[in-house]
């Protein structure tokens, strides 16, 4: 396949999947290579005599994340530069920091009138940004069926660039962008009400013809007693637990909660944390433990009166790749939890 | 009536899209509450006592909607719209 005929593709990757390196590398700035890296191989000989994968673009997570309008204008420059016909952005599966760049990215692009697929799992917080330029198809969670998700990211290239979609998003393998077409059927509405009706008073499954938003609006709590006088905790989810894990909290899809004493501490020795939260990433990189659990400066406010008291516990959970039901779930019995200890409010940090 | 909570994030926009009320601006993924990995202890902790003391008056203020703030925001403008 030569550059000069078919479709010419440019594939955006993470620093993971562009062969950079784990969490150690999320830092890692933008830069393009000629031809396939990595999955984009896979992409390459899946588009056969269709066209080809002419240049990949990486860019790290965590580098996106902190610089986002200046690394999405880097990354469009160097997708621009290879002069694509079709971007594919990820699969991201289920990681959520890659999703919303691949989002941020593939939406982007189509913007300037490239077509422009991503993938990833339903829970992926980069749906957050779903648009009518947003192409998303949905995957699993995990890395191991990228096999599947490529092949069905072309399916959905060929349908989009043949102009064959018939029916909605869900008919053609794509998630809804919330763009509404008219569609005549032979039922009307009063009648399709009345049959979902009896199918949900009978417990049969029904579809709703329009989902309502998933994440519920929870009111703001009030501090009820001025903060001198306020018991305060802290909460992270960035799996900071005592070195050697001694609870086994999972780096990644935890289910789980845990405290430990902070008693009498009132500064994290470096030493004595680690932090799970990814794959790899170990704590030898982020030095000074409260840098995410910031208890050298609560035990200072405290002291000086700013706040009634710091808790002697903190609680904490990695919230890594974290199912939406379990956090939830973990969020409430945190709070429950918080409230026995006759805790009135919490800072949480986040990784 | 639930517990007030200030969720301190180097991804603002993501906690706005999920619901948090309360949001904080910190300053890197990694290390939300840390300068940099080059920055000197006390430099790191005048970091950590800025945005931590901002991030305790957003807990006490009343926020009738989703509010972000950054170690910038001046609590005067906000308190007085």
């Amino acid at each position: 396949m030569t550059e000069h005929e078919g479709i010419r593709c440019v594939v955006y990757l993470n620093q993971f999947f562009g062969g950079v390196g784990g969490e150690e590398a999320a830092m890692q700035s933008p830069y393009r290579e000629d031809g396939p890296v990595g999955p984009a191989r896979l992409l390459d000989r899946s588009l056969g005599d269709a066209g080809g994968v002419v240049s990949t673009v990486v860019c790290g997570d965590d580098f996106f994340a902190e610089n986002e309008e200046a690394a999405l204008a880097e990354v469009q420059r160097l997708v621009l530069e290879a002069n694509p016909d079709l971007v594919i952005a990820g699969p991201a599966f289920g990681s959520g920091r890659y999703g919303w760049a691949c989002a941020k990215v593939a939406s982007s692009l189509q913007r300037t009138g490239i077509l422009a697929v991503t993938g990833m799992h339903e829970e992926n917080p980069g749906l957050e940004l779903m648009s009518r330029d947003l192409y998303v198809v949905p995957t699993s969670a995990s890395a191991a069926t990228m096999k599947d998700a490529i092949g069905r990211m072309l399916e959905l290239v060929h349908k989009l660039r043949a102009k064959e979609l018939i029916g909605g998003a869900r008919d053609n393998g794509y998630f809804p962008r919330g763009v509404r077409k008219n569609q005549l059927v032979e039922e009307g509405a009063a009648d399709r009400l009345v049959r979902q009706l009896l199918r949900k008073v009978a417990g049969e499954s029904f579809e709703t013809e329009i989902a309502l938003p998933n994440y519920d609006n929870v009111p703001p709590s009030r501090l009820s007693v001025p903060l001198s006088e306020a018991r305060v905790a802290l909460l992270t989810e960035g799996g900071l637990v005592p070195t050697g894990n001694p609870d086994r909290l999972p780096s990644a899809r935890s289910t789980q909660w845990f405290r430990y004493s902070i008693a009498g501490v009132s500064d994290l020795e470096p030493d004595a944390y680690e932090l799970m939260h990814g794959t790899f990433d170990k704590s030898q990189s982020y030095g000074d433990p409260d840098r995410v659990l910031p208890v050298d400066v609560m035990r200072d406010l405290e002291r000086d009166g700013v706040v009634g008291g710091l808790h002697d516990d903190y609680y904490v959970t990695s919230g890594f790749a974290m199912a939406l039901k379990h956090a939830e779930r973990i969020g409430r019995e945190i709070g429950s939890h918080m409230r026995d200890q006759n805790i009135m409010a919490v800072i949480v940090t986040s990784t | 009536m639930g517990l007030p909570s200030v969720l301190i994030t180097a991804m603002p926009s993501l906690a706005l899209n999920v619901g948090a009320n309360r949001i904080m601006e910190g300053n890197a993924i990694k290390y939300p509450v840390g300068l940099s990995d080059h920055s000197l202890p006390d430099e790191d902790r005048r970091y950590r006592q800025n945005v931590v003391t901002k991030a305790l008056d957003l807990l006490a203020a009343t926020v009738d909607k989703q509010t972000v703030w950054t170690v910038d925001t001046n609590e005067w403008e906000l308190q007085n719209p």
